[in-house]
This record gives C-alpha cells, structure tokens and sequence, in this order.
C-alpha cells in the first residue's frame, strides 16, 4: 500500500518543471566574469583601462578533431633519459618517464553539453558545447587543449573519474573576451550501455598550453612511480574515410617497491612532426588511452614482475599520417 | 552532504559556478517560481543567487551542503523581493510587464512559461500561503529531508513537520475544490 507521503512525492515528481536556461546560464556566467574582471582591475590600479564587455553573437561552429591526443613536456622540470624504445613507426621514439606537467585551466568554459546525436545513430554520438571566452584576452586555438571525459555524475573529478576520457580541440578560430562559438565533437568508442546511451555525464575543461610550475597549477600531471615501458611497439590498424586506428603493445615492468594496478594507469601518447616537441605544440596528435595488460587475467603487476600490455586502439585524424611522425608515451597514475 | 573543493584561480572559480548552475540550477530557479509565481523574475532572482554564491565562494565553508546554501541563499532573495515596494507597490504593472515580456521571449521559453502555468499542482501550490508553500516545495518537489528544509529556512524540524502535514491538507483541499469545479 502506498503511504500518503509517497503518494505526495509521486505527485510531486510528474509536477513541470522549470530548466535554467543556456541563456540564464550564460548571462550568470558573463556577469560573473565581468565582476571577476573588475576585482581584477580593482587589485591591480596600475592597469586602469575600462573592460570594455561585448559579447559577440556565434562566433562560428568549433568542429573538434575527430580524435585528438595529448603531448606534455615542461621544459623546465627535469625529464627522464630516453629509454631505449623499439617502436615499429616514427622516428627517434622516445619513452618519457618521471615528468611532471602543471596544468592550468583557460578562461575558456564549455556550459550546456549535450549529446545531439544519439550513440546509436549511423556515423556514431556527436556532442555539442557553448564554449565562452570568459577572460579578458583573445584565446587562440593554439592556447587550449580540451579534455573531455564522462563521469557517472555532474559534480566529479573528470580526470580521476571518467569511464571515457580524451584530448579534443578548442574552437576553430580565434575567441575574443565575452565572444562564444558552438562546439561539437565525435567521441569515437565512448562506452555506451545497452539501450546504445553513452555511459555517464558529459564533462569538458579547456587547459592552457602554457604549462605551468606545480605550485601554480589547476591540474598536475605525474608519471606514474615504478612503471617502465620497454619495447613499444605503435601499431597501425586501418585507414578509413573518418581516421587512422593504431593501437600501442609495450612491456610495462615494475621497477618500483608497490604493486602497479592497471585500471589505475592512463597513457599519454602523442605524435609530433620533430622530435622532441611539447605535447603542446599545435601540430601534435595527442591521445589519453588506458593501459591493459595483453592476457586479461592479470589486472596487478608486482615489483619486480613484468607483462605485456596493450593502449587499446586509438583513431586519429586521417591526414597528416601521423604514424609516421615522432612517438611519445608517458605512462601516468590515474588518481591525479 | 556534497563534497566543495575550495579552488583558487578565477578560472577555478567560475568553473565551479557553472557546475553548480547545472547541479542546482533548476532547484534555485523553480524554489524562486514558487515564491514570486512568475518565470522572469525567478529567472532574475536565480541570477543573483548565482552570483552572490559565487561572491562568497572564498567564504564557504561547507558546514552545510551547497545546495541548501544556495536554496537558503534564494529563499531569503525571494522574501526580500516579495517584501519589497515594487511587488507592493507595483503589482499591476509588474503583471503588464510580465506579460509584455512573455510575448517577446523566445517560443521554447514561452511554452516552458505556458506549461508551467498550466500545471495543476503548481497552481494548487501558488495558492498555498508562502510559510506552507516553502517547505512543501523543499521537502516534495526538491527532495530535502525535514532537517535540511529547516536547516534552509532557519526553523525548528518540528515546524516543518506541522508545516508539511497543513500543507498537505491545503494541498488536497485545493485540488478537490479545483477537481470538483
């Protein structure tokens, strides 16, 4: 029998509702970065020039790369020796290990993500985004890096929670101060459950380029303690209209005094046309892909043991090849 | 309660405002529709919400969850509004106004507006007196626990238990009365 407070909630729960909308939201964040602005100038007297705030109309649709992949150097902080690698494609590979990047967060913000094509449908899930330029310079798409991820829920931390994470571009063009643009992006081989829905909530965060010191950063990325990668092998799969899969196949040993659990790593890989360039840099082809060890079995690697492991396949974009080009991996600690 | 991480960059900051738009947006701006019974200016008042929330941000402590802080935020925001000379001085042409601005919102907004106002337990609800109404939409429509729509509106969990059992019974003596009419 139904109780009458459940019967009131049940009432309750089929009583319309009022949605905030994307305007609402925009208005409440520009008024927000406006006063942020102003706090600023209030802080800093020498800079006296008036914000002027204008808020242009759609900038422009923001196609994100199909897929697009990460690359972290931070010149200032000390970079591991290149290990000896044995990667199949590319020239003067190298493995990076013990590196630390500092991440910082653009001023630009992605609001109202929302899936506009269903995973199910032909050619796959597309996302959109607004993506506002909430500082006061212009942002370039060389100055941001996206990532983008899906969390079981709205408030949590994307980079140590996603069931799905990956790089993805900034806009398309230039982002004046208060200027906004729809973005929208294919996320190819997000998990998706069995009615075909993507698993977890949307969640997108653009990060400066410019990296930082670790004191000054948002986010820090540290190469995960104990893991050696030996023999990396960078695999081409298929080229197809859409993009070019590879997948990564690699030794991880355990040089460490801790047992090393896989579903807790995350591999940085990532493409440059020179050698030695930052994951940063505009031509690179960058990717977040998990670590899994060849024989599914084994989910934990014990000091001083080894397995075969395997960053599963990963599309890029189809042209450049960039399999051709330099490759990098850094193996990082997923609870960063 | 909800786990709030203290950010320091400004960017941090409005990152955080805007995950809290979309965690409790909809809670903020439909406890304001219930309170002044009109979308614009509860729309007007969950802005301000926002950004008052967003101005104290440095000073939260999180003794108490983030979305009761904002809905205390706002109901307090709301009883100002409903205390003030333009709601009693101006009525009449706060309603012109309202329906002036109606006709110039976008068509998603107005429907969103029309099937608001035609919604049966809304209307029931704008009838109640604001003492029952607060606490009937905290407890039923936005699911808070007694002690957290006390903990929101600065009264005693006793209160608010007598206050939801007459808001019930208003509650049905309303929608019987509209039902038999």
């Amino acid at each position: 029998m139904t109780e009458p407070q459940d019967e009131w909630r049940l009432r309750f729960q089929e009583m319309m509702q009022a949605e905030v909308s994307e305007s609402l939201r925009r208005r409440i964040l520009e008024e927000a970065s406006q006063r942020e602005r102003e706090a600023m100038v209030r802080r800093q007297p020498r800079q006296t020039g008036a914000w002027k705030s204008w808020f242009a109309g759609l900038a422009g649709v923001c196609a994100a790369a199909v897929v697009a992949g990460v690359v972290w150097t931070d010149r200032s902080l000390p970079v591991a020796p290149t290990p000896p690698t044995a990667a199949t494609t590319g020239q003067s590979n190298r493995l990076l290990q013990e590196t630390v990047f500092g991440l910082q967060k653009s001023q630009l913000i992605a609001t109202g993500i929302k899936v506009v094509r269903p995973a199910n449908a032909p050619g796959g899930p597309i996302l959109q985004a607004t993506v506002t330029n909430i500082g006061n310079t212009v942002v370039t798409p060389q100055d941001v890096v996206g990532v983008l991820g899906f969390t079981q829920h709205p408030g949590q931390d994307l980079l140590s929670t996603s069931n799905w994470i990956d790089f993805v571009n900034g806009p398309s063009g230039p982002l004046a101060p208060g200027q906004y643009a729809t973005w929208s992006f294919n996320p190819i081989g997000v998990n998706v459950n069995s009615q075909g829905h993507i698993i977890g909530q949307p969640k997108l965060v653009f990060f400066s380029t410019k990296l930082v010191s670790p004191a000054k950063a948002d986010r820090i990325l540290t190469s995960a303690p104990g893991v050696q990668l030996q023999n990396v092998h960078v695999v081409p799969r298929s080229v197809s209209n859409t993009g070019r899969s590879f997948e990564v196949r690699a030794r991880l040993v355990n040089t460490g005094n801790k047992p090393i659990i896989l579903n807790q790593l995350l591999s940085l890989v990532w493409f440059s046309p020179q050698a030695g360039a930052s994951w940063t840099a505009a031509s690179a082809e960058r990717f977040f892909d998990q670590v899994e060890a060849v024989d599914p079995s084994t989910t934990i690697v014990a000091p001083g043991q080894s397995t075969e492991v395997v960053l599963p396949p990963l599309i890029g974009s189809n042209t450049p090849n960039f399999l051709q080009w330099n490759a990098n991996v850094l193996v990082i600690s997923h609870t960063w | 309660m909800e786990e709030f991480q203290m950010e320091a960059g400004s960017s941090d900051r409005l990152d955080q405002l805007n995950t809290w738009v979309t965690e409790y947006g909809s809670d903020v701006l439909n406890l304001a529709y219930s309170y002044v019974k009109n979308y614009h200016v509860a729309q007007d008042i969950t802005q301000d919400v926002f950004l008052r929330a967003f101005t104290k941000i440095q000073t939260f402590r999180g003794d108490s969850g983030v979305k009761t802080w904002l809905l205390s935020i706002t109901a307090n925001r709301c009883k100002d509004y409903l205390r003030s000379w333009v709601v009693r001085h101006e009525t009449n042409d706060l309603t012109l106004q309202t329906e002036a601005t109606h006709q110039l919102g976008d068509d998603t907004e107005q429907a969103a507006i029309v099937r608001l106002e035609r919604d049966a337990l809304w209307r029931a609800v704008n009838r109640l007196p604001v003492k029952y109404r607060e606490v009937i939409v905290l407890f039923y429509q936005r699911e808070l626990s007694s002690a957290e729509v006390a903990q929101t509106l600065g009264i005693s969990e006793a209160t608010v238990r007598t206050r939801l059992h007459r808001g019930r019974a208003l509650m049905r003596e309303l929608m019987e009365g509209g039902e038999r009419s």
